[in-house]
């Protein structure tokens, strides 16, 4: 009976609490080639919203304490910080209707200086918001724990050599265990663009190990590293004048960990270079 | 191929009539006597002289110069920062020049634009003036885009080890002699060093360090240019290139070298976890050179000079290096040694300044965008450097509380501030004075106590910081009774 009568008061419970959570909403990105987070404040309402942020430290207005955690999930470290974009302290970040605002949080400060970025496995991160919808007299609150991954197993490390004209990429499996590439679904495409940025020229190549080729599939040992080479002084043939062109290189890596369960997981990263 | 036999002190025979003419003719000189920096040569020398007879043998890879042939004749001495370095001109058997990188995301390790340029490998034998210790180093001196040249010799005045007055653009790495293992890679603009990998400050995983380290020097291609030797001893022309397409720093086999240099028997230093073991490293470190220097490589008698976090904090760091040196010296007068604090730019702060878990005191924007004075400035940092050396653990991570508490008695002046110096309304300053979660009553604590300190450290500070501090602390004494009340309970 004690069962029935708790969930009735949920559920009638359950729509005035979507109802006031429903205004405003917070998510995650990581960039991990950028070691940079992101948090994504989004007014969901008609109504422009004001945040009122944590001035002075202690606990009010609004603010996110960062737990860094380690390999074994533990923790590393805790940092308090506010929002808002840009990077000065702002002690209001006004949102407009149906719209959002990113606050870039990168990883390497929120990290102790003696640690290396490398070691944080993951973020949890606890968001304490104080918002004002225009036309309320009181500000609403909204709290939040976002858990954001900061590995990622396939890291894609492009270089280009202009003066060899030389595009070196470095493809490493991050994990502690064995990655098989699907060479089949992984693919480098280039596109030439103008000076405008529209793109006039494409070009699509699969991924190619120094000195063995293109495989089936690529074997890279846990925590290690493979060696793409892509020769591209035929790229500024028949081009007048090269140095106004960019070349935009889209990786697509399809890659398998059994050890992890993983399958045809995806990586990718695009990198722009100039010719010359 | 390049002789298997790394033999240096082979290589001094080959010039020993060189170098013997050379040295004789300094000795007699009476004016070079006379420098104090003559009889320092001599001593480097004759540490160099003893430290290169150790013969190594193996493949010679990364940046190997091959045999050397120390020019001591043309040797340049000098002082920072409690080392002595002496700079030695080399003749070496390989050359190198290659492309790099000249704009490099270190975050991403995104490489972009590339340009070609020789470079240049010098003798540097630091002495830590403290223990006294002696230690070499082959220094491979690689010029900025705008400085860069195909003719090595013009490399050569651009940079010395620990030259005070530097103003060299580029990248130095620092390997040590015999072995060939990469030290540390130093980037320098206009002679202050602005971003350093060395193992005396590596992370736990070497080999991500040493990866670190390749892509601060972001080299593209390099070639390696074998000198032929003629009948006389003397180096010729090319006599072959290698192009070092895989180019890769050099570390510790995992079966140790040789012991490395004499004393033999040197003072172990404390080594941070995952740097080379003791007996690999050279027990003194490479020179400070320049004016500048990232954390954790500060001078003793200089304020730190902080880097910047990504592009988008460089104007914030640049406005806090400016006002670094007078809170430097204002503080010194108080007793208190910045360079005895880790310092560093702190992101998306709730204050002007703050001390971090680990003890680093992080510097937020506000600290040189709110209009605070020297003075305000001076307080805010001795205020941090206070929590560094008396705060008790606590935790960052608030409780919810039952319900929303509200402050009671709320005195004139933090309305006063609120509504006034911050422009908040009736509603937003009803709502600051409002909590719905709290930190551990230790976080509370500790704030209470350094500004309590801090209001009686005798620094003369603006009206309207005055009023800041005396708000914040109204408000963590709030705090703290309703956090002893909820807290844990």
């Amino acid at each position: 009976m004690k069962t029935k009568y708790l969930l009735l008061a949920i559920l009638a419970l359950l729509p005035a609490g979507l109802t006031a959570q429903s205004d405003f909403s917070i998510s995650s990105t990581y960039l991990p080639y950028e070691d940079m987070i992101l948090l994504h404040l989004v007014n969901n309402t008609d109504k422009p919203m004001r945040i009122r942020n944590n001035f002075g430290g202690g606990t009010s207005g609004s603010f996110v304490v960062f737990l860094l955690k380690d390999k074994a999930g533990e923790k590393i470290s805790e940092y308090q910080a506010v929002f808002g974009e840009g990077v000065n302290y702002q002690h209001f970040v006004d949102i407009s209707p149906r719209s959002a605002i990113t606050t870039k949080y990168p990883l390497r400060p929120l990290t102790p200086s003696r640690r290396n970025v490398s070691e944080v496995y993951s973020v949890e991160a606890s968001c304490f918001i104080r918002y004002l919808i225009s036309g309320k007299n009181e500000y609403d609150y909204f709290d939040k724990i976002l858990t954001i991954d900061t590995k990622q197993d396939l890291m894609i490390d492009p270089g280009y050599d202009s003066q060899a004209q030389n595009m070196i990429v470095f493809i490493k499996n991050t994990s502690d265990y064995e990655m098989k590439i699907r060479n089949s679904g992984s693919a480098v495409k280039l596109g030439l663009l103008n000076q405008e940025g529209t793109k006039f020229a494409t070009n699509s190549y699969p991924f190619l190990i120094k000195g063995t080729g293109a495989t089936d599939v690529i074997i890279i040992a846990p925590n290690s590293k493979v060696r793409l080479d892509y020769d591209l002084s035929q790229l500024s043939a028949g081009l007048a004048d090269p140095s106004q062109v960019s070349v935009e290189v889209k990786f697509s890596a399809y890659y398998d960990i059994p050890a992890k369960n993983i399958a045809n997981a995806f990586a990718g990263r695009t990198y722009t270079f100039k010719i010359k | 191929m390049m002789k298997q036999c790394i033999s240096l002190w082979m290589s001094s025979l080959s010039f020993a009539l060189l170098i013997l003419c050379s040295c004789e003719k300094d000795i007699n000189n009476f004016e070079d006597y006379e420098n104090p920096g003559f009889h320092l040569i001599l001593e480097a020398r004759n540490y160099f002289e003893e430290y290169a007879s150790i013969e190594m043998e193996g493949e010679p890879t990364g940046l190997h110069p091959g045999n050397i042939a120390p020019e001591w004749d043309k040797a340049k001495v000098f002082f920072h920062s409690g080392a002595m370095a002496v700079n030695v001109p080399l003749i070496t058997e390989a050359t190198y020049e290659g492309s790099f990188y000249s704009d490099v995301d270190t975050t991403s390790g995104e490489f972009r634009d590339t340009y070609y340029t020789a470079m240049l490998q010098k003798l540097v034998v630091v002495k830590n003036q403290e223990t006294g210790i002696y230690s070499c180093y082959i220094a491979t001196i690689i010029p900025s885009e705008e400085n860069a040249t195909k003719n090595s010799s013009k490399i050569d005045k651009t940079f010395y080890g620990a030259d005070p007055d530097s103003k060299f653009c580029g990248t130095v790495v620092y390997s040590t002699v015999t072995t060939n293992y990469t030290i540390s890679v130093e980037k320098y603009a206009n002679g202050k060093m602005v971003q350093q990998k060395s193992l005396f400050y590596a992370s736990a995983d070497l080999n991500e360090y040493l990866d670190e380290m390749s892509q601060l020097l972001g080299a593209g291609r390099i070639k390696r240019n074998v000198r032929s030797m003629t009948k006389n001893g003397e180096y010729g022309g090319v006599a072959y290139t290698i192009v070092l397409n895989d180019f890769i720093f050099t570390s510790p086999a995992p079966t140790p070298p040789p012991s490395l240099p004499p004393p033999n028997d040197p003072p172990v230093p404390e080594y941070p976890p995952g740097s080379y073991p003791p007996g690999y490293v050279p027990p003194t470190p490479p020179p400070y050179t320049g004016g500048g220097g990232g954390s954790g490589n500060q001078q003793p008698s200089s304020p730190p000079i902080l880097s910047s976090p990504n592009s988008d904090y460089d104007e914030i760091t640049k406005k806090v290096n400016e006002i670094l040196l007078d809170i430097y010296e204002k503080l010194k007068e108080m007793g208190i040694d910045l360079n005895d604090y880790e310092i560093e730019i702190a992101v998306q702060c709730t204050s002007s300044a703050r001390k971090e878990e680990d003890g680093t005191i992080g510097i937020c924007a506000s600290f040189v965008n709110r209009g605070y004075t020297l003075n305000d400035q001076t307080s805010i940092i001795w205020h941090e450097v206070y929590h560094v050396n008396n705060d008790k653990d606590s935790s960052l991570t608030p409780q919810k509380l039952p319900s929303a508490i509200n402050y009671s008695d709320i005195p004139n002046f933090v309305e006063d501030f609120y509504k006034n110096e911050l422009s908040y309304s009736d509603i937003e300053f009803k709502n600051e004075m409002r909590v719905f979660v709290i930190n551990d009553p230790a976080y509370y604590k500790n704030e209470i106590s350094a500004y309590e300190a801090e209001m009686n450290n005798g620094l003369i500070v603006s009206s309207a910081y005055e009023k800041e501090r005396k708000s914040v602390y109204w408000k963590h004494q709030q705090d703290l009774k309703i956090a002893e009340q909820y807290y844990n309970k």
